[in-house]
Parts: structure tokens; sequence; C-alpha cells
């Protein structure tokens, strides 16, 4: 009973970890890490020739991380003017991207077909690579409308890998090994990821040898790409939805302290109990 | 015969070819089923083999070999040539493979809802969602195809169609999918104040690597913790970032890459295993 409710008080607690920060309007200024710099500086480095691919391999389990991510990378390709392309090789993936980037556009002025375009969903990810490792344009064909790819000017001279500036893997899952192994290795082509949290001590091997050139660690690498975006106590999504997450965190702290604190405290009274 | 698969066909001729293909895989598929359980596993065995044998081959056999000197990209053999229709077959296999699942999960849910076994409700649930995200899905991506314009598209989505899928996407499945993940959140704050405990030397380094990590991954670390250490300063080492990203491309990092080349190594093993069809179990095996 007692344990019960201890549990359903860390619960509120946490939720109102969670909700607070959304009511008070505050926001804590990320201090941006090198990976997410490194990102900005390879996506600030593409020649307006060369395309960005976003690969999107989410569902709706990891949004609060991945699509934070997306948006900070959507909202400097689009202020920037960079060409960039959506697919992804699960479902929802594509569909979430189109929808945020139906949103960015309207506010950068930059439109389908002309600055993005949306290659959809594709099957057999390691066929689909060597295909694209030949030639990008013959292995995706279509936008996800089934429209010809040769009728979209966001298109026109993106045929070899060596048309494609960066790939972006935003992912909770393992696809950027995928990537690797079958685009991005063979065609000697720039590739970044941006992973949910619990995958970043992953990626640091990739990193070291040079197989990637940045990094979006979770909700806080959004949060720090739009810091390097926008500034650093802008209210984009990233960053308000990080200090929520700080929140938290600090709760988390808190409760290990407490939780060791109650457990030295019994220990010492079953130590004085047991010598009385 | 490659030639014969692989020219695009349009119009009455696709419909035709399309046609064909189905009724050539389900008797393929009913010869199969006819089949005793040996002569199965060992096509079954056989196709696996074959299919494994030709990415293997196209990626050992070096460039230019098969290839006339000039007629192709320095890269390729004369297996790189069908990589193309391959993969498509493959696509087509995993497009088949989701359709089986989708049966398979109405066979597993029709049972229980057609008697009224105890949980008829989540079955009931399973086909409300699958026939209701169908029917939306396609009626709203049938009316996109028409739309050119992002008037015509603002249209579609401001009719009752468009409002019926964001409700479903946005209102159900995001939120729902969304919502199952965050309890994570929920069991995590329980658990450090429950089990995350100063037990032993190892637990105690553990949970101080934790605590510099998860503080040098949050703004309020590197803002208010130490944020008053100016970048530059002999004693900057000591920021609570510096110290995180240390621990994470430094000791991380050599464990991460002995953890990736034994995993690597576990994989080689076991895509041997499933391509030789040495993995027990596989192929009917329980049907022996």
């Amino acid at each position: 009973m007692l344990q019960d409710r201890t549990r359903h008080v860390l619960y509120l607690l946490l939720a109102a970890a969670i909700a607070l920060p959304f009511f008070t309007g505050t926001v804590i200024p990320p201090t941006v890490g090198p990976e997410a710099k490194a990102l900005y500086k390879a996506v600030e480095a593409v020649p307006n020739n060369k395309i960005v691919i976003l690969s999107l391999e989410y569902e709706a389990g990891t949004l609060g991380e991945n699509l934070p991510q997306t948006r900070a990378l959507m909202n400097h390709l689009m202020k920037s003017g960079k060409r960039f392309a959506i697919m992804g090789f699960e479902p929802i993936g594509p569909v979430y991207g189109q929808i945020e980037a139906d949103e960015l556009a309207a506010k950068w002025h930059r439109p389908y077909g002309k600055y993005w375009v949306n290659w959809g969903y594709r099957t057999a990810y390691v066929q689909t690579l060597k295909a694209m490792a030949k030639d990008v344009a013959a292995a995706i064909r279509t936008d996800h409308r089934g429209v010809p790819l040769s009728k979209l000017p966001v298109m026109r001279g993106i045929h070899s890998p060596k048309d494609v500036g960066l790939v972006i893997d935003i992912t909770p899952s393992t696809y950027y090994e995928a990537w690797m192994a079958f685009f991005t290795g063979p065609a000697k082509v720039k590739m970044a990821v941006a992973p949910t949290a619990v995958m970043v001590s992953d990626i640091f091997p990739y990193l070291d040898s040079g197989q990637m050139v940045g990094m979006l660690k979770g909700l806080a690498g959004a949060a720090q790409y739009e810091a390097l975006v926008f500034g650093r106590t802008s209210r984009e999504r990233g960053i308000t939805w990080m200090t929520s997450v700080s929140m938290t965190h600090i709760l988390i702290i808190a409760l290990i302290i407490l939780g060791n604190a109650t457990e030295i405290i019994t220990r010492r009274r079953k130590a004085v109990g047991g010598t009385a | 015969m490659g030639a014969f698969i692989t020219t695009p066909r349009h119009g009455i001729q696709l419909a035709l070819f399309v046609l064909g293909s189905v009724l050539a895989f389900a008797l393929a598929m009913a010869a199969m089923h006819a089949l005793p359980t040996r002569y199965r596993r060992w096509i079954t065995v056989l196709f696996t083999f074959v299919a494994g044998l030709f990415y293997l081959a196209e990626f050992v056999i070096p460039a230019g070999v098969g290839v006339p000197a000039g007629s192709s990209r320095a890269t390729d053999n004369f297996l790189s040539k069908y990589l193309d229709p391959v993969g498509n077959a493959s696509a087509i296999i995993f497009a088949v493979a989701v359709g089986m699942g989708i049966l398979n999960l109405a066979r597993v849910n029709g049972a229980p809802l057609l008697r009224g076994r105890p949980g008829w409700q989540n079955s009931l649930a399973f086909f409300a969602g699958l026939i209701a995200m169908t029917v939306v899905g396609l009626t709203r991506w049938h009316a996109m195809l028409g739309a050119t314009t992002p008037a015509a598209r603002r249209a579609v989505e401001a009719a009752l169609v468009g409002r019926l899928y964001h409700l479903l996407f946005d209102g159900f499945y995001s939120n729902l999918g969304g919502t199952v993940f965050a309890l994570l959140a929920f069991y995590i704050v329980s658990a450090s104040y429950r089990a995350f405990r100063l037990r032993s030397r190892e637990a105690t380094l553990m949970m101080v690597t934790a605590f510099i990590v998860m503080l040098g991954n949050v703004p309020v670390g590197p803002t208010y913790l130490t944020g008053w250490i100016p970048e530059g300063h002999w004693f900057s080492f000591a920021k609570v970032e510096h110290v995180s990203d240390w621990i994470m491309s430094v000791p991380n990092m050599a464990a991460q890459r002995a953890l990736i080349f034994g995993i690597m190594m576990g994989v080689i093993a076991m895509s041997l295993r499933v391509w030789l069809s040495l993995e027990r179990g596989h192929f009917f095996g329980q049907e022996d």
C-alpha cells in the first residue's frame, strides 16, 4: 500500500515536471555540442547543385525526439534554400516528414517540387540502396504521388550518388548501418545521423572513423540545432520540449539521491538495531 | 525470359501481366502446398541459397568479369545488371509478406470475435482500426492523386475524407503511439528511485558516470551547473559537457567498438546459418 502510494507520488511529480515549463513559458538555452555543430557545418557546405536526403525511419512512438530533429533540419534546409528529398524505409516516416515540410514550406516560401521532394516509402532497403548507389534517379523513378522525378525541377541534374551532398538518417533503428554499407560508403557520400537519445552511444565509433560527419543526440540534439539556426533563446519546438526534459532529468537525479539516502538511513538503523 | 519479365508495360497489357503474375503465384503456392513437407523444404532451401548466392557472388566477383571492356561502369561484373530486377522482385516479396501478415492478423483476430471468446473487444478494435484506416487512407490518397495544385490539395484536406484522415492519423494513431512509448518515462522515474542504489563500487561508478552524462546532455548542466567556467580557461576541462563528451568518446567508444565487432561476428555466423538453412526450426521444421 505504502509502495503504491510512493509510486503514485512519483508519477504525479513527473507529470508536473513535464507540464510545468509549458505553462510558465520559460526555456533553458541549450549549449551546442560538437556533433550538432559539425552537422550544421556539413549542411551549410552542401553546394546548390547537390541534394540532401532526409531518411525518416520513425513511427509515432519516437515522435517526441525524431520530429523536432526533422523540423530543425528542415528549417535549416529551407532557410538556406538547399534542395532536399524525404524518403523512408518505414512507411510512416515520410508521412510525418510531408506534414512538417508542408507547414515549413509555407513559412519559408519553398514550394514542393522546386526545393524539396518526397520520394515516399521504399521497401527492400538493401536492394533499394544498392540500386541508388548506381543511379539515384533510376532507382527512385517517381515521387510519393507517382509523378516522374524528371518532371520536378528539384531533381534537375540529380542522377548519380555524386549529386547527393549529404544523407541524414533520422531514426530510432539501425538503418544508418545499411546506408553506410550500401550507399554512403561505396559511393563516398557524406552521412550524418539523428538517432533517439538511447542510441547515441552506438554512434560514436562512426563519428570517430569519419563515416559520419555529425549527429543530433535525440531531443537535446534538435534543441542544439535550433540554437544554431535561430539562436539559443528562441522558442522553437526542440528548445521548448527540451526544457521539459531537463526538468525530468533534475527530478530523476533528485530521486536517485533521495532513494540512496533512504537506503543508507535504513541500513544504519538496521545496524544499530542489530548491535543493540 | 529476363527481358520478358523486366520490360515496362502500360494500360491493358500491364493489367493482364499483373493478373497473370498473380495467377502464376497462386498456382505455384497451390503446387507447393500439395507437395510433401520434405520436397517443400528442399525447394525453399534451394531458393534461399540461390538468392543469397546471387548477392554474395555479385559482391565478391571482381569488376569487369564477364563485361565487355568499356561497355559498362568500372565497378560492374556480369551479375550487376540483374541487381535492379532482383531488387524489384525482393520489393514485391516484401509487399506480399506485408499482405500475408495482415491476413494472418485477420485470421488470429477473426476467431475470438466470431465465437465471442474472452478478449473479443480487442479483436473488434483491430478490425475497426484496420478497416477505417484502410478505407479513409485509400480514399484520401485517391483524391490527392487528382489534386495537382496546392489549392486543390487544401480542398481535399478540408473535405470530409481529409478531416477523417487527420482524426484517425493525428488524433488516434500518433497520440496513441506516442502515449505508449511515453509510459516508459514513468517506469524510469519509479526505477530511478527504487533500483539505482549504491550497493557496490561498480554500481557507484556507473551511477556517477550516468549523472555526468545525463547532466552533460541536457541544457541545465552546461548552462547552470558549470556555465560559470569560461570556455578556454585552464579549468574548462571540468565543464560538465566536456567531461560527458570525454566519457562518450573515449571509454564508451572503446566498449562500443568491441560490442560492434562481437555483434557483427555473430551476424555473419547467423547469416551463414540462415543462408545454408542450418537454423533449427527453419522451414516447416515444426511439422516434422
